[in-house]
C-alpha cells in the first residue's frame, strides 16, 4: 500500500521547492526532451530574441511545479490535471522557488482530490508562472495505482 | 502588425482545425529515467522498481509532464530541416509558423491514466486557435493546440491544450 504522509486540507501551504538552475539542466532537459529550440542552448541567439540568457524551459518550470504539488502526498499520489501560464522567463544562475497552498479538497474514487494554487518566483521576486494543480492523494484504504 | 506576422497569422488561421500526422511514441525506462534527472526528481518511483512497486505501480511509472515535455518521440528531423529558430520537431513541426519566433506559454494537462514504462501510444495534434494579442514588444500570435495520447490498446492517457506564443 502507498504511504501517505500527509492529509490534504483547505488552507495548507505547500512546503517550498528551491532550485538553482543551471546550464547544465538546461541541456539535459533539452536531451532529454528531445527540443533543440536554440533559445535554450544558445546564448547569442536567445539574446538575439531579446532574453538576458538562454532560457529555461516552459516544460521545465512545469516539472518544478509538479513536484512541489506532489512531496507532501508520498508516492502514491498523482496529478490528475495542471495548468499552468508562463509570466516571465528565467535563467541559469536563477533560484526558483514554488510555493503553493491547497484551496479545495474533495473525494473521487475512494481518493482525495486536492486542487492546489502554485507560484513560481525567480530571483528578484519576480513571478515566472501561476498554476493550479489537482493531486489525488490515496487515502488511508486505497492502493494501487490510478490517474 | 508587421508583414511577417500578420503573413503567418493570416497562415496559421487558415489551418485552425487541421490535424498533424499521429506520432508514435513509447515509454521506456531508460528515457523515463533521464527525464526524472534532467527535471530534478528525487522521488525513487522513477527510479527503482521496487519503489515503484511499494507505491502501487505495476510498472515504472514516468513523471506527470514527461508526455506532453518530450518534443519529438522519433528520430526528428535532419538538423538543416530545423526552422532557424531550432524548432520544427514533432507535434508542432507540420504547422505553417512562418517566420514566427515561438515560445511555450503554458499548457493544461488532463492525466486520464498512469505514465507506465512499457506503454506504447498515439499522439494526434489538432490546431484548436490562432488570435492575436497586443504584447509590451509588438503584436504577439496566440496558438492553442490540443494534443491527445492513446495508449495503442485504446486507453487515453492524456490531453493537452496548449498555448505557443509567436512573435
Amino acid at each position: 500500500m502507498s504511504p501517505v504522509t500527509a492529509t490534504p486540507y483547505v488552507g495548507m501551504r505547500i512546503p517550498d521547492i528551491v532550485t538553482e538552475i543551471t546550464t547544465a539542466q538546461l541541456f539535459l532537459f533539452s536531451a532529454a526532451t528531445w527540443n533543440p529550440h536554440r533559445i535554450h542552448y544558445d546564448k547569442p541567439y536567445a539574446q538575439s530574441e531579446q532574453f538576458e540568457d538562454v532560457v529555461v524551459q516552459s516544460h521545465l518550470h512545469a516539472c518544478l511545479l509538479s513536484q512541489a504539488a506532489l512531496a507532501p502526498f508520498g508516492p502514491g499520489a498523482t496529478i490528475r490535471s495542471i495548468s499552468w501560464q508562463n509570466r516571465a522567463p528565467a535563467y541559469p544562475g536563477d533560484t526558483l522557488v514554488v510555493s503553493g497552498e491547497v484551496t479545495e479538497v474533495g473525494e473521487a474514487d475512494g481518493r482525495v482530490l486536492a486542487t492546489i494554487a502554485l507560484l513560481e518566483h525567480r530571483s528578484g521576486n519576480i513571478v515566472c508562472v501561476r498554476a493550479t494543480a489537482t493531486v489525488a492523494v490515496p487515502s488511508m484504504s486505497t492502493a494501487g495505482e490510478g490517474a | 502588425m508587421t508583414t511577417d506576422v500578420t503573413s503567418a497569422y493570416d497562415g496559421l488561421r487558415g489551418a485552425i482545425g487541421a490535424q498533424g500526422q499521429p506520432l508514435r511514441g513509447a515509454l521506456d525506462i531508460v528515457s523515463i529515467e533521464r527525464f526524472a534527472r534532467a527535471s530534478g526528481e528525487i522521488d525513487e518511483i522513477y527510479y527503482s522498481d521496487d519503489a515503484a512497486r511499494a507505491a502501487g505501480y505495476s510498472a515504472r511509472p514516468a513523471p506527470p509532464l514527461m508526455l506532453s515535455s518530450v518534443q519529438e518521440w522519433g528520430g526528428g528531423p535532419a538538423v538543416d530541416a530545423l526552422r532557424p529558430d531550432g524548432s520544427g520537431v514533432g507535434k508542432e513541426s507540420w504547422l505553417p509558423f512562418g517566420g514566427l519566433q515561438i515560445m511555450g506559454g503554458g499548457q493544461s494537462l488532463d492525466v486520464h491514466a498512469p505514465l507506465l514504462a512499457g506503454t506504447t501510444f498515439t499522439a494526434v495534434p489538432t490546431l484548436e486557435d490562432v488570435t492575436l494579442k497586443s504584447g509590451g514588444s509588438g503584436e504577439l500570435v496566440m496558438i492553442t493546440i490540443t494534443t491527445r495520447y492513446m495508449a495503442d490498446d485504446g486507453q487515453p492517457l492524456l490531453t493537452c491544450t496548449e498555448t505557443l506564443i509567436g512573435r
